[in-house]
């Protein structure tokens, strides 16, 4: 029974990865620029999940290492002429670093204190780039010289790259969420004073925690920077961005590998639509439909799953956040 | 037999309240020793202090001839000190399995091993607890006595040196209490040192080789099992005259 569950899940998600793949092929161009959007978010869905459902630490500024992402590889570009790859490279490494620095007094703080100082970090950090005009151009934003070749074919490579990025990813979350780090995250969300008294050096772990997620969060802060070619602070440092990482690993399911990506998808998805189908009204729709799901879903669609329709004891390695 | 934990003169302020004051301890190799006295005598702070929950205002803890007080919980942990939680801490969300390879993947001796030596270890030390069973249960649905088993399970599976037991025999019925008394004294012979506080008064007397004594923050007695039951002071303090006539005849049994 569990390994013919097995075969099936594992058949559910290879079909998907398949039609994902091939999808460039016979999709317009309207469906490779959505569903790269989708993927971007599946990543920062699945970044936040590292922090928040793991580890218990729900940042609410996790859109400043996107922020910082994206400017570092346009300021590398753009004033220093260097290559995309180096851009990114530093971006990343900037993110993380900063990531890091913050994590030390931050890290200290629980629930709201941490999640209101997070906030805080993400709007000083916006202020500081909108000022330092000399670097940034200030509120004007920085456009990106426009890649030289047919514009479809470069979409088209943004998809494989933020699809690459997306599988990593999940990747990277599967192998924490076995291994002894992620029963570290694990023991210090549920309780820090006995997580560290069973030796878990906690201060490391959430640091640990929230730098994977601020490395893969800039990562394709970098890439969107890249594929828009233009990017302003009010832009890649919207607490929207971070409103809807949250969401999509809500609704998904935080603490499991999967919930996040499933979310991200159904939420992009979903909102693209009712903004097409009520042009005035569809942010009023979208609420109301996040909360009913909120309301008949909580724990997200993996617990649901899990509860109801028992789909996820097929996913045996997917921990269900009891919180 | 040789020292390996000593308290001296540790205090513990809140404010102006002396939860501890000019606390000696010591404890040697391979012994039991009991931590009894009222509630809120301060056994449970001593505790949090040794184990770097809380800092001592003043006095030092040393263990194995290094001074431990000021450093963190962890540090601790991986130097050998083990304990559990009164009011039992276990993870939640998680099974009891799981609950137990966290202590084996971390613990003292836990980051060097494998998953599979991790899940070895845990497997080893629910079946010493009679948890084996139960090991795939989510924690939020076993009972206080299992809770109860699982904290020492725990404590056990971070291969320590000494392990503080803040009453988990609390809320077990007898068979129980025989049974977590008879698991103590088998990890004793295997080189184990416990301090164990608790208010199951004949389990402690009839476990410890020896007894000390906290009274609003102070020692105020320290000594055999049979020296204690006798002691005026803590007579006074705790055992009551009552069963300080009766408890002088049936020191070391379970049965009144």
């Amino acid at each position: 029974m569990k390994g013919g569950r097995a075969i099936w899940l594992g058949g559910v998600l290879g079909g998907c990865t398949l039609v994902l793949l091939l999808a460039p092929l016979f999709a317009g161009g309207y469906w490779v620029r959505l569903l790269t959007m989708v993927f971007m978010f599946a990543v920062l869905a699945e970044s936040w999940n590292i922090v928040a459902g793991y580890c218990g630490y729900p940042s609410f500024g996790n859109v400043v290492f996107f922020g910082i992402g994206a400017y570092t590889t346009c300021v590398f570009m753009v004033n220093l002429g260097l290559p995309f790859y180096v851009g990114i490279f530093a971006g990343t490494l900037l993110a993380t670093g900063y990531c890091i620095l913050l994590g030390f007094p931050i890290l200290r703080l629980k629930g709201h204190y941490f999640a209101v100082a997070t906030l805080g970090v993400a709007e000083a950090t916006k202020e500081l780039v909108s000022n330092l005009e000399d670097i940034t151009k200030g509120s004007e934003g920085i456009s990106l010289p426009l890649i030289a070749g047919d514009i479809g074919t470069i979409y088209v490579i943004f998809y494989y790259t933020m699809f690459a990025i997306m599988i990593l990813t999940i990747l990277a979350t599967m192998f924490i969420s076995k291994n002894r780090i992620g029963y570290a995250f694990r023991a210090i969300r549920s309780d820090e004073e006995a997580a560290a008294t069973q030796g878990i050096n906690t201060t490391r772990y959430k640091i640990m925690a929230w730098a994977v997620s601020a490395y893969f969060t800039a990562l394709v802060g970098g890439i969107y920077a890249y594929w828009t070619a233009f990017i302003d602070p009010e832009g890649v440092f919207s607490v929207h961005i971070t409103v809807k990482m949250m969401i999509m690993c809500l609704l998904g399911g935080p603490g499991t590998v999967l919930g996040p990506i499933l979310g991200a998808f159904v939420f992009e998805i979903l909102s693209e639509f009712i903004w097409g189908a009520f042009i005035y009204a569809h942010a009023s729709f979208l609420g109301i439909l996040i909360i009913l799901i909120v309301i008949f879903m909580p724990g997200g669609f993996m617990r649901f799953a899990y509860e109801r329709l028992s789909i996820a004891s097929l996913f045996k390695n997917i921990q269900i956040n009891r919180v | 037999m040789e020292t390996i934990l000593r308290c001296s003169g540790v205090s513990k302020y809140f404010g102006g309240l002396a939860a501890l004051f000019k606390v000696d301890l010591v404890i040697r190799k391979g012994e039991i020793v009991g931590l009894i006295g009222p509630n809120g005598a301060g056994k449970t702070t001593l505790v949090h202090v040794i184990t770097g929950i809380h800092r001592a205002s003043e006095g030092s803890i040393i263990f194995h001839n290094k001074e431990i007080s000021g450093l963190r919980p962890h540090q601790i942990c991986r130097m050998g000190i083990a304990r559990t939680f009164q009011i039992v801490k276990p993870f939640s969300g998680m099974t009891v399995k799981e609950n137990v390879l966290v202590s084996a993947f971390f613990g003292r001796v836990g980051m060097n091993r494998t998953r599979r030596e991790a899940e070895a270890k845990a497997d080893e030390t629910l079946s010493l607890v009679h948890l084996f069973e139960k090991r795939d249960s989510f924690v939020d649905r076993i009972t206080l006595a299992d809770r109860k088993r699982l904290e020492l399970a725990r404590a056990l599976a971070m291969d320590p040196e000494i392990v503080f037991l803040d009453e988990v025999m609390a809320g077990l019925n007898h068979k129980e209490i025989e049974e977590v008394m008879d698991l103590i004294r088998r990890i004793n012979e295997t080189g184990v040192t416990f301090l164990v506080i608790e208010h199951v008064m004949k389990a402690i007397m009839e476990l410890s080789h020896r007894v000390a004594v906290l009274h609003h923050g102070q020692m105020i007695a320290s000594g055999t099992p049979e020296e204690i039951s006798n002691d005026e002071k803590v007579i006074a303090a705790y055992l009551g005259e009552r069963y300080a006539r009766r408890g002088a005849k049936h020191v070391g049994s379970l049965q009144p």
